[in-house]
């Protein structure tokens, strides 16, 4: 299966959209760590902006960027959103107080808690009646929505918006599952390789073996590591130094390959 | 048309194990809501499946054990689900065979009660606390493949109260773009704190067992449902004689986003229209020829007067509808799959099912909602489920002849 990557956004922990993302995945530029709070992303509604939360913020700001970067209008994208933990902010909040006496939760917190509350946000913020699909599949989150996302594209031989994104859950929750560094990333898929970006994806039977190439910048290679969004990084890095490769992504008793080809002039 | 079908079909809810008991249940109008004894200050009424706490999980899979997986390991020993996945992969191959679930929480019930028995905020949870295998939306369609031999691609759909019908669609385009040959396709939601207490702090649920489209509706009655389908391409292989549990052909999907509100549903109705008039674009089908419309209908003010709205614009008076979650509750994420049975009852039967517990019907309502069940010709269901986050999504079926 072929799609073509048309806009790319990304957003992380010292990663301030893909211009920047890019210059430091080539070793143009250094990697600074930081936890700066993310800006409330300028398409939303005043009511929605105050109430989006920190994960809700990293998908739309991806997802704006890759449609900025795309010249695509958001209106005319129907989405795949893709996230391992979702919101652990909210749920590790809501479990706290489900195990007080009185175990009342927020109503604001509650509506938020849904996985598909970004998507949610995003269409609001764009009064867009699009389809969006959420999903999830642990640290293989990857693998499946990149797939599913392709497929949408070329079944219902449309462009889509594929926006990926996680956190760390706090409190007794990141106990279960950790998670390091919040990282997101965005791509405006089309079917089929009309120029630029090209990628091959196919499902094969059995497993495979995955290491971070060791040229991703230090910093980085922990957003890879400990965010199952991080690793389309290794992508994002070839991309941004405008390498052909091949990758393989676990899926459960499968994997998928991706290969990454772009058009040359 | 999408050229899939449905070869085997069961559900599980307050309403019943299977889809022969849902039928009993349906046409003696049994009463099936009960006060929510669940939490300890509950309010209200819930669906409760009688027996999970008792089942258990088989040996080699307890790291999955929790109330959601007990409930879809009760739907798939139900109707022969088990032996039509092993005659299929008997003929594609277990590993082209995907499992497509929707779930709004998933196993969260398990970390629920895991964070009372913390002695200290923060305090870690115990080491081992198995968290991938019951609260990560993963947990249920690894279950589902685990139990049932399947490898092939897995998805968790988690679109809020539309979870489950929405799998139909992603596991459609699996198919139809050749990554696998056929999928396992429902989902599982089961009773838990979060969903309660969450849907009880914003007001919306009825002190009264649940009555969608009474003039005098007050919210929701929440519920517990699994359920699982096998999807695949019609002609791909000899059909077994007679599907497991009921058969359905589906002719067209369609979703929608409101982009109007995170919990209120766009009042104009508007995108649950377009959901539904996609539906029919795929099914290549005008309004007149559904003959019964299984409404999201939860019996809050504001979602079945936007539904009525919606498919009044769209099919005037001329479509029955109603809504069942005055038998199960709203079971959530899994209301898609278990309402998707009921479509296959009302086809196989000719018979339309009313809107259980509903006396008067909203004066300000212009849909032909049943108050009372009617036999009728059918040819073409629709099965509608709306979410939080405005995602709105509508199936399509036919008889499987």
């Amino acid at each position: 299966m072929i799609i073509s990557i048309k806009g790319i956004g990304c957003w992380g922990d010292g990663l301030h959209g893909w211009t920047e993302t890019a210059a430091i995945l080539r070793g143009d530029a250094t990697h600074s760590p930081d936890s700066l709070k993310l800006p409330p992303p300028a398409s939303l509604p005043a009511n929605e902006r105050r109430r989006a939360s920190q994960i809700i913020r990293l998908a739309v700001l991806c997802a704006e960027e890759a449609c900025q970067q795309g010249g695509f209008q958001a209106v005319n994208l129907p989405a795949v959103f893709a996230s391992s933990n979702g919101d652990g902010f909210i749920m590790n909040r809501i479990l706290d107080s489900l195990s007080t006496p009185d175990g009342a939760v927020s109503p604001s917190l509650f509506h938020n808690s849904v996985h598909n509350a970004p998507a949610g946000y995003w269409m609001i913020g764009h009064k867009s009646h699009q389809p969006a699909v959420s999903l999830g599949l642990h640290d293989e989150t990857l693998a499946a929505s990149l797939l599913k996302a392709a497929a949408e594209a070329h079944v219902e031989a449309s462009p889509v918006l594929f926006c990926l994104y996680d956190a760390p859950m706090p409190g007794s929750l990141g106990s279960a599952r950790h998670t390091e560094h919040s990282f997101g990333c965005a791509f405006i898929l089309t079917p089929g390789h009309e120029s630029g970006i090209r990628l091959a994806l196919s499902l094969k039977e059995g497993p495979c073996e995955t290491d971070l190439p060791p040229s991703l910048p230090e910093g980085v290679t922990g957003i890879a590591r400990h965010n199952p969004a991080g690793q389309v990084l290794p992508l994002l890095q070839a991309i941004a130094r405008r390498q052909d490769r091949s990758f393989s992504l676990p899926y459960g008793a499968n994997h998928v390959t991706i290969d990454l080809t772009h058009a040359h002039p | 048309m999408t050229g899939l079908i449905i070869t085997a079909g069961t559900a599980i809810s307050a309403m019943g194990r299977g889809v022969e008991a849902t039928r009993t249940c349906l046409m003696e109008k049994r009463y099936t809501l009960q006060p929510d004894t669940f939490q300890p200050q509950g309010h209200g009424h819930v669906g409760r499946v009688a027996g999970v706490e008792n089942h258990r999980l088989p040996s080699a899979l307890q790291n999955f054990d929790c109330r959601n997986n007990r409930l879809a390991d009760m739907a798939l020993m139900t109707d022969g689900f088990m032996e039509a996945v092993a005659e299929a992969c008997a003929h594609y191959g277990r590993h082209r065979i995907a499992v497509i679930m929707g779930t709004s929480t998933s196993g969260i019930l398990t970390t629920e009660e895991a964070y009372t028995a913390r002695r200290s905020r923060d305090e870690a949870l115990p080491v081992g606390f198995p968290y991938a295998d019951t609260q990560d939306l993963s947990s249920l369609p690894r279950y589902v493949a685990a139990r049932l031999g399947v490898t092939g691609p897995a998805l968790a759909i988690s679109n809020a109260c539309a979870s489950s019908t929405r799998a139909f669609m992603d596991a459609t385009h699996l198919i139809t773009s050749g990554l696998c040959d056929a999928a396992i396709v429902g989902g599982a939601d089961s009773l838990c704190r979060m969903t309660l207490q969450g849907f009880a702090s914003l007001g919306l649920i009825s002190p009264n067992p649940t009555r969608p489209c009474d003039a005098r509706r007050s919210g929701i009655s929440i519920g517990e449902a699994a359920g699982l389908t096998l999807l695949e391409r019609d002609g791909a292989r000899p059909r077994p004689p007679r599907p497991a549990g009921y058969g359905l052909r589906l002719l067209g999907y369609g979703a929608s986003s409101d982009g109007h509100h995170m919990s209120s549903p766009d009042p104009t109705g508007r995108g649950a229209a377009l959901a539904m008039q996609k539906a029919l674009d795929r099914a290549g089908l005008p309004p007149d020829a559904i003959g019964y419309i299984n409404m999201h209908g939860t019996g809050t003010l504001a979602n079945d007067r936007m539904e009525d709205r919606a498919i009044s614009s769209l099919f005037g008076r001329n479509v029955a509808c109603s809504s069942t979650k005055g038998w199960s509750g709203h079971t959530l994420g899994a209301s898609g799959i278990l309402e998707t049975m009921i479509c296959a009852i009302a086809l196989q039967h000719q018979y339309l099912p009313h809107c259980m517990n509903s006396e008067t019907l909203d004066p300000t309502f212009e849909s032909d909602i049943l108050l009372e069940p009617r036999h009728d010709r059918l040819d073409h269901v629709m099965n509608n489920s709306f979410g939080f986050g405005g995602t709105n999504s509508s199936l399509i079926f036919g008889p499987l002849t």
